[in-house]
């Protein structure tokens, strides 16, 4: 894959989408720090104390977040809004692809732990994202030795840390 | 006094033989070269090399681990300045100010000289920040006699919002994002109240997340996240060259090592405005750099030639930068509270080892203390002559695509996150935090405060019982507890304060 240049890309920033994200988020906040203040009644005497101290701090300092923007003295709180050009990985083809393979890349490891074991998956995991970016296949070997190297010698030999066998290994 | 002084040089003498043994070199050196290595990488400074060496120190003696993260954490910065002055790639991101004056010397060809009056410039300011951090252990134990459970509440939670509103755009995002970190911190076992808290019955929630998953998620996943989609940050210039062929390179470092000695006023002034500007929470090394770079420039006989490929422009950044580091380490261990987000994440290196910073690490194992001043010094040195000598053959690295860098990240932090606790929830947890990591980096949250948060939260919430217990709510009104808290009402009035300041003076330009 071409390493693409944003700076020349011809796709224009989204010039609202990090901000609705940011309310967004604000709002997710609010409803995280509503049902961590909830949380606290079912704790025993003093167990509660800070949760609801931080809880309640975190609840207002989320809702003058969120109505920040539209209420002129707390503008100086919440600061400037946020800057437009890192949504450009949201908006242009390229980038987005590359968001979406490392995402979708994150969401694979799990599913490679259960099935080979740790020590297999990670340097799977490396191989074949590197062949997946059309890496030379020279970085392809060493990234993949680098990390089995890694996984095996540090973790399993040096640190003896225990692993699952995978799934897989158990069928035969 | 005499005594005071004889019982301090042998403390000091204590930590320096502990830094010869053996082993403690070998992972002083280990980290040095992992350090370099990071530091080259365009895009990973200082936060995430401790992050990912974080794991490691799980298994290790506690000297051992404390070299080899230090060692990584001082050769950082001069493995920053390789592409910085190569390529004019900065390796972190604060070394853009050396850029300035040392690719345009590279293109010269003086890229040795460069490299040489960095690399020397980055051993006298890292010895500056040295002296500094000997010279104030003394003083800052006598003010810590004078600080009890109300105290350590106070600052503790200064820290947390200090590092979160300094190292963010936004005062409310900043202290969101401590706040945020002391939330998760709450998850598990009390150890106050024997109560179990917001595990929704899960055994895995227990004993709450691990330190290490948070950490490699937020910095090293969420970093690698950030890299790889925007699909820069790597140079892709190829042509390294530190100038000439062998003889004129010797000739290059002479002339480099030649400037520094010249220039010394500038290094003085770099090492003093780098040990400040480190002792103050959340300021880094770029505000250092720049005062530093200003200072000379003001001062210079030829203001014109800064940004130009002046050698002075070089060593005032490169002292100033390496200087910060012995003075981040003041507060960092007396206080708890991390002069910036690579401290931040030390805190959690120092908990792994069982050296807690506070009063009891400054009282009890000073010789501890003086071991890592030590450790910081010869990785200070040693990692800046290591760094110019490997500089030609490794600055390559800086050119390694994101489709090989993220991916080995990624695997290494997975398998880091899972050291700690051994179990294979670490993954989900390394992943989710990533995931989290890179979204509240784009929206400009502190990915530090959080860390801090969930570090320092657990220390927040005993402080609070222990004060609540032996004082009441009278604590609050103890004189030095005032003064902090005082300080964090400063910090989240500094708009309106900033404001004030700002229409003040504009009266007085206009009268």
């Amino acid at each position: 894959m071409v390493h693409p240049n944003p700076q020349r890309s011809a796709v224009a920033p989204d010039g609202t989408l990090l901000a609705r994200a940011d309310q967004v988020t604000t709002g997710v906040i609010i409803v995280v720090a509503v049902a961590y203040l909830l949380g606290t009644l079912e704790f025993p005497d003093g167990a509660g104390v800070v949760p609801q101290i931080i809880g309640g701090a975190v609840l207002v300092l989320a809702i003058v977040q969120f109505v920040g923007p539209w209420v002129a003295p707390l503008r100086r709180y919440v600061g400037e809004p946020i800057d437009d050009s890192e949504a450009i990985v949201f908006t242009d083809p390229i980038l987005r692809r590359r968001l979406i393979l490392v995402l979708g890349s994150l969401a694979v490891i799990p599913a490679l732990a259960f099935l080979l074991g740790l020590p297999v998956a990670l340097p799977v995991y490396v191989a074949a994202f590197t062949l997946v970016d059309r890496r030379p296949v020279v970085a392809v070997i060493i990234s993949t030795i680098l990390i089995s190297g890694v996984s095996v010698g540090i973790l399993v030999l040096l640190l003896e840390m225990p692993w699952d066998s995978g799934f897989i290994w158990t069928l035969f | 006094m005499p005594e005071f002084l004889i019982e301090v040089g042998a403390t000091m003498g204590k930590g320096f033989l502990a830094l010869l043994e053996p082993l403690s070199l070998l992972f002083l050196l280990i980290g040095i070269i992992i350090g370099l290595i990071i530091g080259i990488l365009p895009g990973l400074g200082g936060t995430v090399t401790i992050a990912i060496l974080l794991p490691f120190t799980y298994a290790m003696e506690p000297n051992a681990a404390l070299a080899l993260v230090l060692g990584a954490f001082s050769a950082v910065s001069m493995g920053g300045s390789i592409p910085a002055i190569l390529l004019n790639t900065p390796g972190t991101g604060e070394q853009a100010i050396t850029s300035l004056d040392g690719y345009p010397m590279t293109k010269r060809g003086e890229g040795a000289r460069a490299l040489s009056a960095a690399a020397a410039a980055g051993v006298l300011g890292t010895l500056f920040g040295v002296v500094a951090l000997t010279l104030l252990i003394p003083v800052v134990r006598t003010i810590i006699l004078a600080v009890g459970a109300p105290e350590m509440f106070a600052l503790s939670l200064l820290g947390v919002l200090a590092i979160g509103v300094l190292t963010s755009e936004s005062v409310t995002r900043g202290i969101l994002s401590g706040l945020l970190g002391i939330m998760l911190s709450t998850i598990g076992y009390d150890a106050i109240t024997g109560a179990l808290r917001y595990t929704g019955g899960s055994l895995l929630l227990y004993d709450g997340f691990s330190i290490n998953a948070i950490t490699l998620g937020l910095f090293a996943v969420g970093e690698m996240i950030y890299i790889y989609s925007r699909g820069r940050s790597i140079s892709s210039n190829a042509g390294v060259s530190i100038g000439g062929g062998l003889a004129a390179q010797y000739v290059g470092i002479r002339k480099g090592i030649a400037d520094t000695w010249r220039y010394r006023g500038h290094v003085a002034r770099g090492g003093l405005i780098g040990s400040i500007v480190g002792l103050l929470p959340g300021m880094g090394g770029t505000v250092a750099m720049f005062f530093s770079y200003a200072t000379a420039k003001q001062r210079s006989k030829n203001p014109g030639e800064f940004g130009k490929g002046s050698v002075e422009g070089v060593i005032a950044a490169e002292s100033a930068n390496n200087a910060k580091e012995g003075g981040s380490l003041i507060p960092t261990l007396a206080f708890g509270i991390p002069g910036g987000s690579a401290m931040a994440i030390f805190i959690g290196v120092l908990y792994i080892v069982g050296l807690p910073p506070g009063p009891q690490l400054m009282n009890e194992h000073l010789d501890s203390v003086y071991y890592m001043a030590w450790s910081l010094a010869v990785a200070g040195i040693v990692g800046s002559v290591l760094g110019m000598i490997i500089a030609p053959y490794v600055a390559r690295l800086a050119t390694v695509s994101p489709g090989v860098l993220a991916p080995l990240l990624i695997a290494f932090a997975i398998g880091g996150a899972i050291v700690d606790d051994r179990l294979a929830f670490g993954i989900y947890v390394v992943i989710g935090a990533g995931l989290v990591g890179y979204w509240l980096r784009l929206l400009k949250y502190s990915l530090a405060g959080i860390t801090l948060g969930f570090l320092l939260g657990p220390v927040v919430e005993r402080q609070l019982f222990i004060s609540l217990s032996a004082y009441g709510p009278e604590f609050l009104l103890r004189p030095l507890t005032l003064v902090i808290l005082a300080l964090v009402l400063l910090l989240l009035f500094r708009p309106i304060l900033a404001r004030l300041f700002r229409r003040r003076s504009r009266v007085s330009l206009e009268v």
